[in-house]
């Protein structure tokens, strides 16, 4: 059952974040989006609503993504974690706590096959 | 300029020409090597750029492909053969092209390898199971139980295997499919895995080009494939070899050693 679980996207790549966030509504998930750090970082100062899970770009435009994962761990310690990067062997990604990696460019029933599988984990 | 009369001065003079030659073919070797070098990072840093640039729009494409081939085939337009043969035709095709800007981004980064023991036999298995073969192709994996568990970066051997096995499906002909078999040795100083095909096999002057990037005999390739397999091979501390007959099949022997130097889930130098 998707059905009242909670996304929220973050990518700065307006291609991606449409059609990610349409395949993932049609799944019965229900999304929320953030087209800039700035923006998600104003979606996450405020206390509602609750994600189960936030589905993080790592390299956004105006900042990196692995910046606002303490705040969503702040915000809400049950929300799931899902970096989505180029490469496993970023830097910056050592330093942060995260429940899953995402590989930038990835096959939708890839992702939410691993988006299913960090929920339930 | 006639030659002098002295013999030992001849002697002396025909020593000196010969180091001399031997001193100018190493310096061009060593040469054509910085070349090569030099071809292979900018190929490499190409490679990476390309990758990265066109990896965001094709995920795009291919994920929008994905949600209208669903809806479209759940409508009666959607039951008109040419469009399901068309919505699959794009679904391999964007495939195809995710597959190529992988092999880029793989030849271009030299990610940390993560090396940790690994039993051979499930490793082979579940490579092989994620290869699509015509049912005229037989896979075998023929690596037994209680092999001796190597310790390899699992990602990158089993894209290793993948490669190797992927190259020996498509060199079958196709009218009459073949055998691809993965086996095993252990000796005291090192373990092989074998690739053996029944294929059409590789002419000779091919061999010797074979691991070289860019060079490819396959209509859609990169000519990155076999130098991806070849690096990921030698950062293991192992090494690649081949041998093929034409119309016989071909051999691809991973050589490696027993000790790679590791602590298990760190980044690990062979």
């Amino acid at each position: 059952m998707t059905s009242n679980v909670r996304i929220l996207l973050v990518d700065d790549d307006e291609s991606n974040r449409l059609t990610m966030s349409v395949l993932l509504e049609d799944e019965g998930f229900e999304i929320a989006v953030a087209s800039s750090f700035a923006e998600a970082r104003e979606v996450l100062s405020a206390p509602e609503p609750r994600f189960d899970a936030v589905l993080l770009d790592h390299h956004l435009g105006d900042g990196l993504g692995t910046e606002l994962v303490p705040l969503v761990r702040a915000r809400d310690g049950s929300t799931k974690v899902m970096l989505i990067s180029g490469s496993v062997a970023d830097d910056e990604l050592v330093a942060v706590r995260f429940d899953a990696l995402v590989t930038k460019g990835a096959y939708f029933p890839d992702v939410l096959a691993l988006l299913r599988r960090t929920l339930a984990g | 300029m006639s030659e002098p009369e002295d013999p030992q001065l001849q002697a002396a003079l025909a020593l000196r020409v010969r180091e001399l030659e031997r001193e100018l073919a190493e310096a061009r070797r060593a040469r054509a090597g910085e070349l090569r070098g030099e071809r292979l990072g900018a190929v490499g840093q190409f490679a990476e750029r390309m990758g990265h640039d066109l990896r965001n729009p094709l995920a795009a494409v291919r994920n929008a492909h994905h949600y209208v081939s669903r809806r479209l085939l759940a409508t009666e337009v959607g039951k008109d053969v040419r469009i399901a043969q068309f919505m699959a035709l794009m679904e391999k095709e964007l495939k195809l092209c995710a597959r190529i800007i992988d092999d880029l981004l793989d030849f271009a980064r030299e990610r940390p390898m993560l090396v940790t023991a690994c039993p051979l036999r499930p490793l082979i298995d579940d490579a092989l199971a994620s290869i699509q073969h015509p049912p005229l192709v037989k896979l075998s994996n023929l690596v037994p139980d209680a092999f001796p568990t190597p310790n390899v970066d699992r990602d990158q051997f089993r894209q290793v295997i993948v490669n190797l096995v992927t190259n020996a499906v498509e060199a079958m002909p196709p009218e009459r499919g073949g055998e691809v078999q993965v086996a095993a040795t252990a000796t005291g100083s090192e373990l092989a895995v074998s690739i053996v095909d029944n294929g059409t096999g590789i002419t000779a002057s091919d061999l010797q080009r074979i691991l070289e990037p860019l060079f490819t005999t396959k209509l859609k390739g990169t000519g990155l494939g076999l130098a991806i397999v070849n690096n990921n091979v030698q950062r293991h501390g192992g090494v690649l070899e081949v041998e093929s007959t034409v119309g016989v099949g071909t051999t691809f022997r991973i050589r490696l050693p027993r000790t790679i130097q590791v602590h298990a889930g760190q980044e690990a130098t062979p």
